[in-house]
């Protein structure tokens, strides 16, 4: 029921990095593992706190919910549980349950004899996340700069966040990682489209393999960078989206301080304009 | 093709991109003047807390040293003469006391033309009734403005301006503004204008267009954004937004505040999710109007050609002029403390006239900002 | 029949290129001889080219040649030719289109957005037409066309922000500037204009797929990369064979989050979060202005905006201003529904 046709002979014991046999056994499809236990134990915790913190919110709207975290003047101080404590405390529950599920995907990968590229890949999300939540409020001095758990709160947060930078699109980390946002979605239609136009092709054809796709983005680009490759690039520009992301909010703020706009003027300060011949406007 | 092992195996490319790689990290961490996490920033809050609703300040501005409020001087005793008993062709400050009048006149000094010291104005003849310097009837003008902005400007409040807080020292305060000149279009038009870039900037205030000065800080086209096309239906131009962005921009970057300063970004017509400094910075820009137009375009005549902008024009203020990257210009110092003579009369000036509903309907017009809060609202750094 | 593959070693082999499938009578030959290049096979097979450009490949390219001379002429021109400023401003320069006054007429002289709509209209025909060869080639090699439907939804939202929208909206001037910071300004601009994206559901919705499209990559490149030892970047052979390396894939997220998709279904996953990250930005974008006028206001009336205490309280607006903002809000013949509320002023 719960194991696919040829799981049994892959579910052997070991590959575990604590806990030895301890947690080795899984629950259904699930693998537990010391991981797993934590992961549970946080994301329980972390879970039950949020609807703890709705509950003794204003509202059940599931759009208007906000828990949010302390007022700046706390500092990076502990705050009072309704006045930013809860989100305090969730914090601490997800960074645990994400890392454990790292860990837990290490396990899983050694179990399976498989290479550690789902974990480090995971590993760059948790380091955006960790970056919006801990490492930047810990720059500018409060845990107050973090962003609120709720789903159109978080989004006023971002919106405000955009505009202390006045303009954010300026931002050039921010410019990075939206280029590998869409260049990540744009191979990934590419690649999930030649895949299916492969092994679907037209009634009457056969199925077609490597050598017709690589002809399919010969034929049309030019180059095929091939089977292997599409996954590094897009395993490469996927990570780098989160890493940027993870910069460009870094930066803004505890590195730059101002408009991003106003960032530019060493661009026109650079030894090489002058003498462009050209009148000024003003 | 030749067989693998023949063929040279250079690893330049590599090491060709690597170094390239390298040398814009370098670059970018070196080149750019950055702030840093231990100067310390410093934040403050507006809004509700989580939302973000911050304001930064970093020692970049703090310890600027424009920013740095001069020593104080002492006054001049009384002499129980006016100014005009004493002095000729005293125009503005006759009632004035003498003594008082001596001691405005030697700040003036120290905060307009602390080098060339009295002569700037007066010449070096000795004759100080003189009107002859463009510089002293420039002067005289610029003291009647002052006099009606600590007089009459909402804007200022209780805080007082003198000329160092524009001037700091400078013959020219340092941030102003000419109108930009009409794009020259090339081959004949046929490819229409050029952008409205100021190429020649060395930075990127002067770099953006003049038009959001000169729309809304000259003309008083109405700053509406989305509140225009919600509420009025009217199809608000995607340039004249462009153009109040940027206006918007010129502000906060001349406060050294941001968006957050004023508004609730989630909805920035809201005044209801605004902030009380939204309120001010209203009665600002109608201020910096009333500068412009009532004070400075009118001297136009008056100043030489290398005085004048590229048009001809004045130069004109904006609020970096005062401001100079802080929130409250020299930190909220009460710069006028201790100058009668720079206290006009109340009432129907120009300044006042810009916010003409004001004086219709004054005895409404108290305002309720909050004062200092438990949170010690007092800006970082002033 | 043999067959091409690739393979995958420590060492890179540099074997006979692949010269390309035969081509059917009616074809053009391809162009550009085969080569290889060692730097490109560090990361993905070493070989560039042959290519087919055919009739759509030759016009597309001569339309997009046509596009971008439009639009880069304009900006040297813009500084007068000066060599210098054309690099300098690079970022800078901009293409606008047409003003508001010139409505949505195609007739717009050169010098005031003509050039915008002739650049744009090369721009689309080039695009349109790659879209054709896209789909064309799909079908000469026997593969079906889902990659040209994944590009005819970009498409889409290309066409929605520059084209569709304008002319719903009655308006050149609702359009982009080409330009890379004019762009970006216009970003903002409409968010602002249109009072703020963030409560655009369907730009909820791309951002969603967008978000997920990376995610989706990261695991599913993560996962190929991770049982490459076994083979498993051969994914049109596992699908239709299953080997161990889709067994231990599968499994790998099975035993992770409980469920698993097979090498053939996470292509479809993958397929459609691309797909409707573009698909629903259209959506969000062309019933901006036209249906919803502020995006804001329309989250408030469903619900969906946070109420956050007041954090000033006894803030009221002076009276000089409460009265410009009631005079626009209560102007006659306005509908009040989508209106932020005057505000009191001081009693």
């Amino acid at each position: 029921m719960s194991m696919l046709s040829f799981e049994r002979k892959y579910r052997v014991a070991g590959g575990t990095l604590i806990g030895g046999e301890m947690f080795d056994f899984w629950i259904g499809p699930f693998f537990v593992g010391f991981f797993g236990v934590t992961t549970a134990i946080f994301a329980t915790l972390g879970t039950a706190l949020i609807v703890y913190g709705a509950a003794i919110g204003p509202t059940w709207n599931i759009w208007q919910i906000d828990i949010a975290p302390p007022a700046i003047e706390y500092g990076l101080g502990l705050a009072p549980l309704r006045e930013g404590g809860l989100w305090q405390i969730i914090t601490v529950c997800a960074a645990g349950a994400f890392i454990s599920w790292a860990l837990r995907q290490v396990e899983i990968s050694r179990k399976l004899g498989m290479g550690f590229h789902i974990p480090i890949a995971f590993s760059f999300a948790i380091f955006a996340y960790l970056s919006l939540e801990v490492f930047r409020p810990i720059m500018l001095g409060a845990w107050g700069h973090g962003f609120p758990y709720g789903i159109f709160a978080h989004l006023d947060w971002v919106s405000n966040v955009g505009y202390q930078g006045l303009h954010f699109h300026y931002n050039p980390a921010h410019m990075l990682a939206v280029t590998c946002f869409f260049s990540t979605t744009l191979m990934l239609a590419m690649h999930g489209g030649v895949i299916l136009s492969a092994v679907n092709p037209p009634k009457g054809e056969p199925v077609k393999h490597g050598q017709h796709e690589n002809q399919y983005f010969r034929d049309t680009i030019a180059y095929s960078i091939g089977p292997l490759g599409i996954h590094r690039l897009g395993w490469f520009a996927a990570i780098n989206a989160g890493f940027w992301s993870a910069i460009c909010i870094l930066i803004s703020g505890p590195f730059w301080v101002g408009g991003w706009p106003y960032f530019y003027d060493w661009y026109l300060q650079l030894p090489f304009w002058n003498d462009m011949g050209l009148g000024g406007l003003g | 093709m030749k067989p693998i092992s023949q063929r040279p195996r250079s690893s330049l490319v590599g090491i060709f991109l690597l170094a390239a790689a390298a040398g814009t990290l370098l670059f970018f961490l070196l080149v750019p003047t950055w702030d840093h996490p231990w100067d310390p920033i410093e934040s403050r809050d507006w809004g509700w807390r989580g939302i973000a609703m911050n304001t930064f300040t970093s020692a970049r501005t703090r310890n600027d040293p424009i920013n740095i409020v001069p020593a104080a001087t002492t006054p001049f005793p009384d002499t129980g003469m006016s100014a005009s008993e004493v002095y000729e062709n005293v125009k503005v400050l006759g009632d004035l006391d003498s003594g008082q009048f001596d001691y405005l006149m030697q700040s003036m000094t120290e905060w307009v033309a602390p080098d060339q010291g009295c002569g700037y104005c007066h010449g070096d003849g000795g004759n100080f009734a003189s009107d002859d310097l463009y510089t002293k009837k420039v002067a005289r003008r610029m003291l009647e403005m002052v006099r009606d902005i600590n007089a009459n400007a909402r804007h200022v409040g209780q805080t007082g301006v003198t000329c160092y807080t524009c001037h700091r020292g400078n013959n020219v305060p340092q941030k102003t503004w000419y109108e930009g000149a009409e794009p020259k279009p090339p081959m004949g038009g046929i490819v229409g204008k050029p952008p409205p870039w100021n190429r020649t900037a060395k930075n990127m205030r002067d770099f953006f267009p003049r038009a959001p000065f000169e729309n809304y800080l000259l003309d008083d086209k109405p700053i509406s954004g989305a509140q225009a096309r919600t509420v009025s239906g009217e199809t608000t131009d995607l340039a004249d937004l462009e153009n109040i962005y940027i206006l918007m921009m010129q502000m906060s970057e001349g406060m050294g505040v941001n968006c957050n300063f004023c508004h609730n970004t989630r909805a920035f017509a809201d005044w209801s999710q605004s902030t009380p400094k939204r309120i001010n910075a209203w009665y600002g820009i109608r201020m910096v109007r009333g500068i412009n137009n009532d004070y400075l375009t009118g001297l136009q005549g008056l100043f030489p050609p290398h005085r004048l902008g590229p048009l001809g024009d004045v130069a004109k203020v904006d609020c970096a002029t005062c401001h100079n990257g802080m929130s409250r210009p020299l930190g909220g110092a009460p710069m006028a403390a201790g100058y009668e003579g720079l206290l006009g009369p109340k009432g129907d000036r120009p300044i006042r006239r810009a916010t003409a509903f004001e004086t219709r309907k004054a005895h409404q017009a108290a305002i309720t900002e909050p004062g200092v809060d438990e949170r010690g609202v007092v800006q970082a750094g002033e | 029949m043999a067959s091409f593959h690739s393979l995958y070693s420590q060492i890179q082999i540099h074997g006979p290129y692949d010269e390309g499938l035969p081509l059917r009578g009616d074809e053009s030959p391809r162009l550009i001889k085969p080569f290889l290049n060692r730097w490109i096979g560090k990361i993905g097979d070493p070989q560039i080219g042959p290519t087919y450009l055919g009739f759509c490949g030759i016009a597309s390219l001569i339309c997009g040649f046509i596009a971008i001379e439009i639009i880069g002429l304009n900006f040297w021109a813009s500084v007068h030719w000066n060599p210098v400023a054309f690099i300098e401003g690079m970022a800078w320069h901009r293409l606008d289109p047409p003003e508001a006054k010139w409505g949505f007429t195609p007739f717009v002289p050169l010098a005031e957005g003509g050039w915008w709509i002739w650049a744009g209209f090369f721009l689309t025909a080039s695009i349109l037409l790659w879209w054709c060869r896209m789909y064309l080639r799909a079908k000469a090699l026997g593969m079906s066309t889902h990659v040209a439907w994944a590009f005819a939804s970009a498409i889409f939202l290309y066409l929605s922000i520059g084209f569709i929208r304008p002319m719903l909206m009655g308006s050149w001037h609702e359009a982009p500037p080409f330009g890379i910071i004019p762009h970006l300004n216009w970003t903002a601009s409409l968010s602002v204009l249109y009072g703020n994206f963030y409560y655009n559901p369907f730009h909820c919705f791309s951002i969603a797929f967008l978000y997920g499209s990376v995610l989706l990559f990261a695991m599913h490149g993560g996962t190929i990369l991770a049982v490459s030892r076994f083979g498993g970047e051969r994914e049109t052979e596992e699908i239709v064979d299953r080997g161990t390396a889709a067994e231990r894939g599968a499994l790998f997220w099975r035993w992770t989050m409980g469920f698993n998709a097979t090498f053939e279904s996470v292509h479809r996953w993958a397929y459609w979060f691309a797909i409707l990250t573009t698909f629903s930005g259209a959506i969000g974008i062309l019933l901006t202005g036209t249906v919803v006028d502020n995006w804001y206001l329309w989250g408030v009336k469903w619900g969906l905006a946070p109420e956050y205490p007041a954090t000033y309280p006894d803030m009221t607006l002076p009276p000089d201003i409460a009265e410009q903002v009631r005079a626009i809000t209560e102007a006659p013949g306005r509908s009040t529904a989508m209106v932020p509320p005057a505000p009191e002023a001081t009693q």
